[in-house]
């Protein structure tokens, strides 16, 4: 399977979640901007709790 | 129990500009993992989700089950098993031809436990089929032609 027929299986799922009828393209995309935000940790939410100093 | 072990936990990459397939894909499997198989359509629960491909069961043989429509066709089972209806056990007979029965043969009950079955949202009937045991669901619907 290619990138585009794993967005196209995943594009359901994440139509629920988002709750908006988005295309497999949109799907796609969003999906590599929520994967790129995570890996630059740019939200704190996506940091451990240690990179946040809540516990040493 | 949610939080990661230190080992777990990523080192951040602000200066990443793109992000790569392996990136991609781990997000989604997260929320696939997060799911379950069975919620995916990959588990063993995969008669659960072809709810309306079952066919209607009707008919006076089949007990008070005639008042259900099957999300799935039941598999073979020759066993007595519990049945859940508003969270009450009750015990439901299983033939090999897929006929139902309940302990009160020959009738339709239509209350159980005090609870009307036709206001149950699901009957959940544990069912087995050789070794493995699986989970058929019933839901309440009228009977055919207003009957």
């Amino acid at each position: 399977m290619d990138m585009e027929q794993r967005y196209a299986f995943f594009a359901p799922i994440w139509r629920v979640m988002r709750d908006d009828n988005m295309s497999v393209e949109e799907v796609g995309r969003q999906i590599r901007h929520v994967a790129l935000t995570v890996k630059q940790g740019s939200q704190v939410r996506h940091l451990g709790l240690e990179q946040v100093g809540w516990v040493n | 129990m949610d939080t990661p072990r230190p080992e777990q936990v990523r080192e951040v990459q602000p200066e990443a500009q793109e992000p790569t397939d392996e990136d991609s894909l781990e997000l989604m499997e997260m929320i696939l993992g997060a799911l379950g198989k069975d919620a995916v359509g990959l588990g063993a629960r995969w008669d659960t989700f072809q709810a309306l491909d079952g066919p209607a069961w009707v008919g006076p043989s089949l007990g008070f089950l005639s008042n259900l429509t099957w999300y799935s066709q039941p598999r073979v089972v020759d066993k007595c098993t519990r049945t859940f209806v508003h969270g009450y056990t009750t015990w439901a007979y299983f033939s090999s031809d897929c006929s139902f029965s309940t302990q009160a043969k020959h009738t339709t009950p239509t209350y159980i436990h005090n609870m009307p079955i036709s206001s149950a949202r699901a009957i959940h009937v544990r069912v087995r089929s050789g070794r493995t045991w699986t989970w058929s669901s019933a839901m309440p619907s009228l009977p055919p032609f207003g009957g």
